[in-house]
């Protein structure tokens, strides 16, 4: 299935109206009604509020924002002035490109004046280009844009990050979800078809499924593989569920009765071995109900535990067959009353334990600065302590409170109430 | 501006010479500040006894000025965010459409390193000072990234030096110990802690009934910010402080899940055990606490002396392999059905 062309596929089959558009329903509904409301205002000479004036499309790379931006503009007739923040990073490249097209008017007017003048829509593209310390008069020459714009503003960007407050604050926030699977596949179905190729059916699944809802790596990967800069489809093939390998394996090795048998299955797998024994646990109850099993098996995958800890720190390879005993035979061997069990739910094993959930977490991160602990050290033992002191207090004592910790703090005091219940 | 709300803030020291019960370590380290030739630091010592505190403030010392911008904290114990690991992924990935043998290829970087610590130490100090300060909490997770760590701490010696904390030096490497002095911090002595706390009473206009600097030292273990905090609350509930306020203050309700967990797997009552361990596992605590509690309450269950000291035995020797263990629900599973073997010999 070799075809060239000329142009990025990605490009070729742009959307150019929203009708062609996947997904996104009512994300188009939010921003024509912003661009009409803006419209509206602007024309009968009403005062706009700031987030009126802009908004903020935020999501995972790859799944349409730049998009949906162009099609919503096409469809009712504006022209897209755009800037990659990326490419343009201090404040006087951002007065330089962007006020000229905000704040006057369009040159084609004295050229032909009698020709309707076409509207236009400032979309400033990935935010988070804008970063570190040399670009905060970035973030505040977009804030002063916003103020002072004669054109609707639309921005993009991946995630919510503490350092863009001000911006997330002038402007009012859509977000936009990941594309699912089915979506991907139509889309890049309609693609083969334009391009006359003849593709089997689990390729587009197995795009798809790769692409993690990346419409525009989806799209390449499929035009990679048709000019053939793959050789195999297996190629794509590199991360395919991981969870599934791990499920038959547990399912083989809990039939083998002997320890070379068990041994040898070890051979083969192809993820990572050194949680081998964090699988086994996880799924452990399915496999094993007698309690005196169970005691061994643990006993055994403890060791093991230890052993892979001593091998991670000393870097030292030779205990890998004490690792690979253990977690297999150790398991095995153990078992006095076997339960076959071929349906079970697959567990991941719970690799970055309960702190994991702080992760993201940017309230936590200004608290840190105040405490010098750690994230979960704050939300698990001190944030607790103050919530605990707070409510021995009367009832209108509480807000003053709440609201001189979050003064120290220097976090809104609405985000205090939201860790103190 | 008014004091702060929270007394353990309010009396937390802001000067490197007005930190309690460390004379020893201060003058040690003013020295080594002196010599004008600071070495590496390894801090070891239980949580709480105030090692993150001295680092802080002894960089402070050092920096002066610029320690807002020459310093940096990094907490071992926050997992990286979603951004981190994406861009430390985009690095790992070298994409399909190059050419070579690598193209496809996975690679894995030691991504706390990569995100949190290189970014700082590749650049020069800023303003006119000629060191840069990294201070690591909870040094000994970091794990296997240790000996991608090693060749930090050589290649940008000439600039910037390491004060790493942990309280478990034992799974630490051999190859950063060797670089690093090491620092020991002991249990601040009770006559210190005692001063310290009468003082903060004396300011505050409390009333003690019994002794309190004794309870809140067993009760905290000589942890002096914690002592202050519960000395806030308690103050809160009554004028008048009497020793069980304080106790009732530092029992939370993971003591009684452990409890729980100890008694009802001794007892055989297996289908009771799972409530209290998920309790006990989303709360996160450390494996060693949860050792620690438990076993002081062996000596309260009403059984003959000689099974006492063989559950006492046991929790020992899973102590011993909590050391070298990556994964606290593993050991605590084990944990239970240990029991439940002993609890089999007593029926």
């Amino acid at each position: 299935m070799k075809k060239t062309s000329e142009l990025p596929w990605v490009e070729k089959y742009r959307p150019q109206r929203t009708k062609d558009m996947k997904g996104f329903t009512t994300n188009i509904k939010k921003i024509r009604e912003f661009i009409e409301n803006f419209e509206e205002k602007q024309s009968s000479g009403k005062k706009l509020l700031s987030k009126e004036k802009a908004i903020l499309l935020e999501g995972p790379p790859g799944i349409g924002k730049t998009t949906v931006v162009y099609a919503v503009a096409n469809d009712l007739g504006y022209s897209v002035v755009e800037m990659n923040a990326s490419d343009i990073r201090t404040e006087k490249a951002i007065v330089d490109t962007l006020y000229e097209s905000t704040s006057s008017t369009d040159l084609m007017y004295f050229i032909l004046p009698n020709k309707e003048q076409r509207k236009k829509i400032v979309l400033i593209d990935e935010v988070d280009g804008i970063s570190g310390q040399s670009d905060r008069g970035g973030v505040k020459a977009i804030i002063d844009l916003i103020e002072n714009t004669k054109n609707p503003i639309i921005l993009t960007c991946n995630y919510y990050t503490a350092k863009f407050r001000g911006l997330y604050e002038a402007s009012e926030k859509i977000s936009c979800r990941i594309l699912r699977k089915p979506s991907i596949i139509s889309l890049l179905k309609e693609i083969a078809e334009k391009e006359g190729l003849v593709v089997e059916e689990k390729v587009f699944a197995l795009i798809a499924e790769n692409s993690g809802g990346d419409m525009r790596s989806a799209i390449n990967d499929l035009q990679a593989l048709a000019q053939g800069l793959f050789s195999d489809v297996e190629f794509l093939d590199m991360h395919r569920d991981l969870e599934e390998k791990m499920f038959t394996f547990l399912q083989v090795m809990f039939e083998k009765k002997t320890l070379k048998a068990a041994r040898d299955i070890l051979s083969n797998i192809d993820f990572d071995y050194k949680i081998l024994h964090r699988i086994i646990h996880a799924n452990l109850e399915n496999f094993v109900t007698n309690p005196k099993d169970l005691h061994q098996i643990l006993t055994n995958l403890v060791d093991a535990d230890n052993v892979m800890n001593r091998i991670l720190t000393l870097m030292d390879f030779s205990m890998l067959p004490y690792f690979f005993d253990l977690v297999s035979g150790g398991v095995i061997l153990s078992l006095e009353e076997r339960i076959s069990n071929l349906s079970f739910k697959f567990t991941m094993p719970n690799l970055w334990n309960t702190q994991f959930r702080y992760a993201n977490d940017s309230t936590l991160e200004e608290l840190q600065h105040y405490f010098n602990n750690s994230k979960s050290e704050i939300a698990q033992t001190i944030l607790p302590q103050i919530s605990e002191m707070i409510q021995l207090q009367g009832d209108e004592k509480q807000s003053l409170i709440i609201d001189q910790l979050a003064n120290e703090f220097h976090i809104p005091s609405s985000e205090l109430k939201k860790y103190l219940k | 501006m008014n004091p702060p709300f929270l007394w353990s803030m309010k009396y937390r020291p802001t000067h490197f010479d007005e930190i309690s019960g460390r004379d020893d370590i201060v003058e040690l380290l003013k020295n080594l500040a002196t010599s004008n030739d600071i070495p590496h630091l390894l801090f070891t010592g239980s949580k709480g006894y105030g090692k993150m505190e001295v680092a802080r403030l002894f960089a402070q010392y050092v920096l002066g000025d610029g320690f807002e911008t020459n310093c940096k904290i990094v907490y071992a114990a926050d997992p990286l965010s979603q951004i981190e690991r994406d861009e430390t992924h985009k690095e790992s990935y070298i994409s399909t459409r190059r050419i070579g043998s690598t193209a496809g290829q996975r690679f894995t970087w030691p991504a706390f390193i990569f995100s949190r610590i290189r970014p700082f130490v590749e650049i020069k100090p800023l303003s006119f000072h000629p060191l840069k300060i990294l201070i690591i909490e909870d040094f000994h997770l970091l794990d296997n990234q240790q000996q991608g760590f090693r060749r930090l701490m050589e290649r940008y010696s000439s600039y910037c030096r390491m004060i790493l904390l942990t309280h478990q030096i034992s799974s630490i490497i051999d190859p950063i110990i060797s670089r690093c002095n090491i620092v020991f911090f002991k249990k601040i002595e009770f006559t210190v802690f005692e001063k310290k706390i009468l003082e903060v009473a004396q300011k505050e206009h409390l009333t003690f009934r019994g002794d309190i600097p004794k309870t809140l030292y067993i009760s905290t273990d000589a942890n002096l910010e914690k002592a202050i905090s519960h000395l806030q609350t308690a103050s809160l509930i009554a004028p008048d402080i009497t020793p069980d306020t304080i106790c009732r203050i530092a029992k939370s309700d993971i003591n009684e899940n452990i409890n729980l967990v100890l008694q009802n797997a001794l007892s055989l009552k297996t289908n009771r055990l799972k409530n209290p361990i998920t309790l006990i596992k989303k709360s996160g605590r450390s494996f060693a606490e949860i050792i620690e509690i438990m076993s002081g309450d062996v000596y309260n269950l009403p059984i003959v002396d000689a099974i006492k000291a063989e559950i006492l035995d046991m929790l020992s020797q899973i102590d011993f392999h909590a050391v070298d263990a990556s994964s606290d629900e593993l050991l605590l599973d084990n944990l239970v059905y240990n029991l439940i073997e002993l609890g089999k010999t007593i029926t």
